[in-house]
């Protein structure tokens, strides 16, 4: 045994190693690429399979928005679109015709309407207002909530602030706002915005507290780093993995956020804007129990649509958190 | 008299209730005895109360701004929907009828001074309150007169106004309204949805823990993202579209258990979903900490550690919800009242709305914001009464 490990031991380290030789260019070079955050990022999202589903389905769905009315040429806000004129029998289920039906009878402006035009019109303005609505909050709720977490003489104020709000039914607020304005495209926005940025705020301050108090902080704090350089550079760029995913689940809330307005009849006037929500809210109050097709026509499209947004959501959470890369 | 006496002691006491607390705990007095020091020195307690006055202040805050958005809109419709036959009424009877339905609601004065009138009527605490009725005499010629008469008094408690829009409830309190006819119809579901998300839901996201990734876990997550991402109306049509296969009865009506089923099943199951997550994600952290570790060292079996150690833990963050969650099952839920046609409050809201009702929206407001309050207090003493880490008698 001993004699084994002697030879072990007194080993010719000549007989383990090669000389290469040096080379001076070689010195500057990197074998593997540097480091991106960004490309490790879509790395990490594309090896999940469901998201990549999520994505070619959220363009499908965007591409629809756009092209699908084209395809059946029914100009719906000219009335043009009425397909059954029969008085006596306006409930057609899905033919050649109407691929999706076509609007009862107690569905108010919708009535007779090609529902396939209405559904794509609908997808369209949903998303538009989805997304304009996710990156006002997203905004707001960024400023908001850094400025709420970074300086602690905000937080009592803020807190006070949220617990009035939440104080409220959120309805309730929403009815009455509703009652001294306008209904448009922007003061559905604005209400919207008005109380929903409430949510990314209070969750950004929760985070900033947590690391504010870390030691890259308070050095940085010691070398003399202005508030704004300490939250645009030290701070946000930390929680870039939950930025990221609160937009993208921000997008399906606000359109989920619309719908539950519309069933209110809170959300745009019918005979101007269509949007997911009224159809919903439409087929609703119509014989959907005879008639399903009234019910699937808005749902064939809005749970696609929140679902793939919401899930890309949470794909994108993994692949942006630095823990999982490489 | 009597009423307004003991309404007064009431008040004085508790303000007395509260100066005592603030002063034993500064060490205003009673300085020597330990006793009492140490039970308000326990920082719960001085917790809740901080917690408590800051809610009665955002309170105060949200019935004050929603009182004058409500107040912003015309009142005069208010007495044209209180008088009947008001059209035939001779005008200056029925301006002088107007000024004494405004005087009766507190609609009179400046917009702060109706606040303010409005907060004295809802502070509990026993009051008289008399309103006053319009009569129309028919003599033997057929003329018309009408005299103010029928001055009908009652002791209130609380006093949320009256109720003259919305049909069915013409002139009734809106207390009684709210808290006698609808809130029995909001409970009795929201209570069998809250037992059916705890039953359900709590089990689910302990299974979902303890075999992460495994099948259970994959088909509790793609439920749990289709309930977030998807709205809320979509789901209780599809729910309600099942209960409609299966064959339950989708019209609620009152004293038939069956037709419950249908409208708490579809909250319950909308529910459980989040308590789920919240389980799940919970004990999945437990099992990284350092007493999971030194049980498993120990040797225990898996099915040990799970519950007795790790699931009590878990129990805690979750009890401190269960008060809130079963009174906000009074409040009820707007869609599932609308959607199932139910008369509960949450109904009442749109109703109320559609109406222009100035004091059923107001009456939501207060009796929301009250069960706010309260079950913040409720989730702190419950959470003390569980977590051994957290005591009320402090030491």
């Amino acid at each position: 045994m001993v004699k084994n490990i002697d030879q072990v031991i007194d080993h010719n380290y000549e007989d383990l190693f090669t000389i290469v030789g040096t080379s001076e260019e070689n010195i500057e070079k990197l074998e593997t690429a540097p480091y991106s955050y960004w490309r490790e990022t879509f790395k990490q999202l594309w090896k999940n399979p469901l998201a990549i589903l999520c994505v070619i389905g959220i363009i499908v769905l965007v591409l629809m928005a756009i092209v699908g009315p084209w395809i059946k040429q029914y100009n719906i806000y000219t009335n043009g679109g009425t397909v059954s004129l029969d008085e006596f029998e306006p409930y057609l289920p899905p033919n050649a015709d109407n691929w999706l039906g076509t609007g009862g009878t107690k569905m108010g402006y919708f009535k007779g309407l090609d529902l396939w035009t209405l559904v794509w019109y609908g997808t369209r303005l949903s998303l538009i207002l989805g997304t304009v609505i996710a990156l006002i909050d997203t905004f707001l709720g960024l400023l908001i909530g850094s400025l709420w977490g970074y300086f602690k003489w905000l937080d009592p104020i803020m807190l006070e602030l949220r617990n009035f709000i939440n104080n409220i039914p959120t309805l309730l607020l929403y009815i009455l706002l509703m009652k001294f304005l306008e209904r448009s495209f922007w003061t559905l926005v604005f209400v919207m915005c008005m109380f929903g940025w409430m949510g990314l705020a209070g969750f950004i301050r929760n985070q900033i507290i947590i690391i504010r108090n870390r030691e890259y902080n308070i050095a940085s704090q010691t070398l003399g780093s202005s508030p704004k350089a300490m939250i645009t550079h030290n701070l946000l760029p930390y929680l870039i993995s939950v930025i990221v995913t609160v937009v993208s689940t921000a997008i399906p809330a606000a359109i989920s956020a619309e719908v539950g307005l519309s069933f209110f009849n809170l959300s745009f006037r019918a005979h101007e804007n269509v949007t997911l929500g009224q159809l919903l809210t439409a087929a609703t109050s119509d014989a959907w129990q005879t008639y399903p097709y009234l019910l699937i026509a808005p749902m064939i499209v809005l749970v696609p649509l929140t679902v793939t947004f919401f899930y890309l959501g949470l794909a994108l959470a993994d692949a942006t958190d630095p823990k999982n890369h490489r | 008299m009597a009423l307004f006496l003991i309404g007064y002691t009431i008040i004085a006491l508790v303000l007395f209730l509260v100066v005592f607390i603030i002063g034993v705990s500064r060490g205003w007095f009673f300085k020597g005895n330990a006793k009492i020091k140490a039970i308000f020195a326990n920082p719960l307690l001085l917790y809740s109360l901080r917690r408590i006055g800051s809610a009665f202040i955002s309170v105060m805050l949200a019935i004050t701004c929603t009182y004058l958005l409500i107040r912003a809109q015309s009142t005069d419709s208010i007495c044209k929907a209180a008088i009947a036959n008001w059209i035939k009424m001779p005008e200056d009877v029925f301006a002088l009828r107007c000024t004494t339905i405004k005087e009766e609601l507190g609609l009179t004065g400046s917009a702060i001074g109706q606040v303010f009138t409005y907060f004295y009527r809802i502070l509990p605490f026993p009051k008289t309150l008399c309103s006053t009725e319009t009569n129309a005499l028919t003599d033997a010629l057929g003329n018309i007169t009408y005299t103010v008469t029928a001055r009908n008094c009652r002791n209130f408690i609380m006093d949320l106004g009256k109720i003259y829009f919305i049909n069915g409830f013409k002139n009734a309190y809106v207390i009684d309204v709210i808290f006698v006819n609808k809130m029995p119809h909001s409970f009795r579901i929201g209570i069998i949805a809250v037992i059916v998300e705890l039953a359900i839901g709590y089990p689910a996201g302990v299974m979902m823990a303890k075999r992460k990734d495994g099948i259970f876990d994959k088909i509790g997550k793609a439920y749990i993202i289709t309930i977030d991402a998807i709205p809320g109306i979509a789901y209780y049509y599809i729910w309600m579209t099942i209960f409609m296969l299966i064959g339950l009865p989708i019209t609620y009506a009152d004293g038939e258990f069956l037709t419950y089923l249908a409208p708490a099943l579809t909250m319950g199951f909308t529910g459980m979903a989040g308590i789920a997550l919240w389980v799940r994600r919970f004990m999945l952290d437990e099992f990284n900490s350092d007493y999971v570790k030194f049980a498993r060292a120990k040797g225990l079996s898996e099915n040990r550690i799970m519950f007795t150690h790790v699931l009590r833990n878990a129990l805690v963050p979750l009890v401190r919800s269960i008060p809130s969650s079963i009174l906000y099952a009074l409040l009820g839920s707007f869609y599932i009242e609308k959607i199932y046609s139910i008369p509960g409050l949450g109904g009442l809201l749109v109703t109320a709305n559609s109406a222009n009702d100035f004091y059923a929206l107001q009456g939501i407001v207060v009796v929301s914001a009250l069960i706010s309050i309260v079950s913040y207090l409720l989730g702190d003493i419950v959470t003390a009464m569980v977590d051994p880490r957290v005591s009320l008698s402090g030491k």
